[in-house]
C-alpha cells in the first residue's frame, strides 16, 4: 500500500474510462502475443501454423502482421492514451476539460481498430506493420490505422485544452512532471505522425482504392520513417515518465533531479523526428550526405538517453541507500524488488541498457551494414518496445488495476515471478536474435521454408524458440494477473485506497529554470529542426516522385 | 545493510550511479567495436 499526500481522486466514470483503454490494450497484446511464440517456434522447425489452417490462420506472414500490429501499435498505443489520461488528470488535480472529445478520440480508435482487423484476419493485409509499398493491402487496412492514429490526436486534444485551462489559472506554477511527460509524448507523436499520414492519405489508400495505377517504394518509404523512429519514443516516453515520475516513489526514494528529467524530455522532442534516415542507409535514393546528417543527430539522441540512464539510476540510487543499502553497488539489493511493479521496471531498464547499445550500432552508418534486415533488428525493438515499454507497462498496471477497480492485486508474489519470466525469456531471445543477425539471418523470413539455413544457425534458432516459450509463459501470467484483479470478488478493506505514487523532487520544481517549462521555444525548434533535417531532401523526392511501381498483394 | 536512519538526503552523492553508466560506457563501446570488427573481417567492398 502506498502511503502519500493525498492526490487527486479519479471518479468512478474517469476510472472507467481510463479502463476501457486497458481492457482493449490488454485484449491486444494477448491476441498479437498468440502468435510471436509460433514465429519464435518455426524458426525453431516447429511449424505450429498448419494446425491454424482450418481457421485461416495458418499464414506465417498473416501472423507475423497480426503480431506486429496489435503488439507494436494496438497494445502500445491504447495503453498509452489511457496512462496519459491519467497523468493529464492526477498531475493537473482537474478532470478532463471537454471529457466528450476524449470520448470521441477513444470511439474513433476502437472503430479504426476493428477496420483495420478485418482485413488482416481475411488475410487482405498481410503487410506487416511497416507496411511498406508496393506491398498492397486492403484500404481497410489504411483507413483502420488512420483513424487509431486520429482517435489519439483527438484525445490529445483533450488534454492539451485540459492544460491550457489549468496554466490559465497557475500562469507561474511549473507543470507538474508527469503531466508535462505527458503532453510532449503527444506533442512528439502528433507531429511525429505526420508522416505516415501523408503517406497513406496521398499515396497508400489511392493506390489501394485503385486511383492510382502504381506507387513510388521510395518515398513511401521516407515518410513512413518520419514515423517510424519517433514511434520508438512514443512508445518509450510514457515508460520515462513513470521511471522518472513515478517509480522513485514505489522504491521509497525521490527524483533525483526535476530539470534533467525536464531537459531529457525536451530534448527528445526535438531530436526523435528528424533522424528517419538511419532506417535507410541502404536506400540508393537518399544521397550519402542526408544520411550522415541523419546519423549525427541520432547521435544527438544517445545524449537525453545518457541522462536518463543517469537521472533514473540516481533516484534509484538514493531510494536504495535511503532503505539502507551500501557500498558501491550494495543498494540495488535493497531496493524493493519484492513489488511487482517496481521489480517490472528495473528489470525492463537493465535489458533496455542493451537496447540502447544496439540502438547505437544500428545508428553507426558503415556499421549498420552489418545488421541491416537481419534478424539482429527485431532483437533489438524487442529489448525497446516489448521491454523497456511492455514490462513497464505490465509494471504499472500491477498498480494501475488495483488503482482503478479499487481491488488488491492478485497474487503479487506471482506477479513478481511473471516479470522475472519476461526478464529470462527476452534475455534467451533477444540474444539469440542478435547473434543470429551478426550470421546473416534475414529478418521478416519464414525460415522454417527457407533452403539455405545453415547448421551454424540452428542453436541460436532454437534458443529463439525456447526464449519464445519463456516469453508466452510470461504474457499468460500477465494476462491471468490482470484479469483475476480486476475480476476478483476481494476489494480493498474499509479506508484504504491505492493513491497514485507520484514521486518528489530532491529539488524543490519550481526552482527548476522557467526555460524548462516554456513550450513556444522548443516547439519552433523541433518544427525547424525537421524543416531543415527533412525539407530539401522531402521536396527533391516527392519532385521526383514516379508512381509507377506495381502493388504487390502477398 | 546499513541503517536507513544514517541516510543523509544533504551528503547523498550517487557514486554507484557514476559506476554504472561507466560500465555502460565501457561496454557499449566493446560491444560496438566487436559489430565494426565483424565489419572489418568481412572485407571491403569494390566496383
Amino acid at each position: 500500500m502506498l502511503t502519500q499526500p493525498r492526490t487527486y481522486q479519479l471518479d468512478t466514470s474517469q476510472k472507467r474510462f481510463i479502463s476501457y483503454h486497458l481492457v482493449i490494450a490488454v485484449i491486444a497484446l494477448t491476441v498479437g502475443s498468440i502468435f510471436g511464440p509460433l514465429q519464435s517456434f518455426n524458426w525453431g522447425g516447429l511449424d505450429l501454423y498448419q494446425f491454424l489452417e482450418p481457421i485461416g490462420l495458418g499464414d506465417y506472414y498473416k501472423g507475423l502482421t497480426l503480431h506486429g500490429v496489435l503488439n507494436a501499435l494496438v497494445w502500445t498505443t491504447f495503453f498509452i492514451t489511457g496512462f496519459l489520461t491519467l497523468t493529464t488528470i492526477v498531475g493537473l488535480g482537474r478532470p478532463l476539460k471537454h471529457p466528450r472529445l476524449n470520448w470521441a478520440g477513444f470511439i474513433t480508435m476502437a472503430v479504426g481498430l476493428v477496420m483495420a482487423g478485418i482485413p488482416i484476419l481475411a488475410g487482405w493485409a498481410s503487410v506487416l506493420y511497416t507496411f511498406y509499398p508496393p506491398l498492397e493491402a486492403h484500404w481497410g487496412f489504411y483507413l483502420g490505422l488512420t483513424l487509431v492514429v486520429v482517435g489519439s490526436w483527438i484525445e490529445g486534444y483533450g488534454f492539451y485544452l485540459t492544460y491550457y485551462q489549468w496554466r490559465k489559472e497557475n500562469p507561474d506554477t511549473r507543470t507538474p512532471f508527469i503531466t508535462f511527460g505527458g503532453l510532449i509524448t503527444m506533442v512528439m507523436w502528433q507531429l511525429a505522425t505526420i508522416g505516415v499520414a501523408v503517406e497513406i492519405l496521398t499515396m497508400l489508400l489511392p493506390f489501394s482504392l485503385g486511383l492510382l495505377d502504381g506507387t513510388d517504394p521510395q518515398l513511401g518509404r521516407t515518410f513512413f520513417w518520419f514515423t517510424g523512429h519517433p514511434l520508438v519514443y512514443f512508445w518509450l516516453l510514457p515508460a520515462y515518465i513513470s521511471w522518472y515520475g513515478l517509480l522513485p516513489r514505489e522504491a521509497g526514494g525521490k527524483l533525483f533531479s526535476d530539470s534533467a528529467a525536464r531537459l531529457a524530455f525536451w530534448l527528445f522532442l526535438l531530436l526523435s523526428i528528424p533522424v528517419g534516415f538511419h532506417h535507410q542507409f541502404v536506400d540508393p535514393g537518399i544521397p550519402n550526405s542526408w544520411k550522415l546528417i541523419h546519423a549525427t543527430l541520432t547521435y544527438g539522441v544517445a545524449f537525453p538517453s545518457l541522462l536518463t540512464l543517469f537521472t533514473v539510476v540516481a533516484s534509484l540510487e538514493y531510494a536504495g541507500r535511503k532503505r539502507g543499502g551500501t557500498g558501491l553497488f550494495g543498494w540495488i539489493r535493497a531496493l524493493p524488488w519484492h513489488k511487482p511493479s517496481v521489480s517490472a521496471q528495473l528489470l525492463a531498464g537493465i535489458l533496455f541498457m542493451f537496447g540502447g547499445i544496439g540502438g547505437i550500432t544500428n545508428a553507426s552508418y558503415n556499421v549498420n551494414l552489418v545488421v541491416h534486415n537481419t534478424a539482429w533488428i527485431p532483437g533489438h525493438f524487442h529489448l525497446t518496445v516489448a521491454t523497456a515499454a511492455t514490462l513497464s507497462y505490465m509494471g504499472i498496471s500491477y498498480w494501475l488495476v488495483p488503482y482503478l477497480t479499487g481491488k488488491p492485486l492478485w497474487k503479487p508474489k506471482l506477479a513478481v515471478a511473471q516479470t522475472w519470466f519476461w526478464f529470462v525469456g527476452m534475455l534467451i531471445f533477444s540474444n539469440a536474435m542478435h547473434v543470429l543477425g551478426l550470421l546473416g539471418a534475414p529478418r521478416r523470413t519464414d525460415l522454417n521454408s527457407a533452403p539455405y539455413v545453415p547448421e551454424e544457425w540452428s542453436g541460436h534458432l532454437l534458443r529463439v524458440s525456447i526464449g519464445g516459450a519463456i516469453l508466452l509463459i510470461g504474457v499468460i501470467l500477465y494476462v491471468l494477473i490482470v484479469y483475476k484483479t480486476a475480476r476478483g470478488k476481494d476489494h480493498l478493506p474499509e479506508g484504504e485506497e491505492i493513491e497514485v505514487p507520484i514521486a518528489e523532487s530532491i529539488t524543490d520544481p519550481q526552482l527548476t529554470p522557467m526555460w524548462l517549462d516554456r513550450w513556444r521555444p522548443w516547439l519552433v525548434g523541433s518544427v525547424a529542426l525537421i524543416i531543415l533535417a527533412y525539407g530539401p531532401q522531402l521536396a527533391q523526392q516527392i519532385s521526383n516522385a514516379q508512381f509507377t511501381s506495381p502493388g504487390f498483394t502477398p | 545493510m546499513g541503517d536507513p536512519a544514517e541516510f543523509s538526503e544533504e551528503d547523498f552523492k550517487p557514486r554507484g550511479t557514476v559506476a554504472i553508466v561507466g560500465l555502460f560506457m565501457l561496454t557499449l563501446i566493446l560491444l560496438w567495436l566487436s559489430v565494426y570488427l565483424i565489419l572489418i573481417a568481412r572485407g571491403v567492398t569494390t566496383t
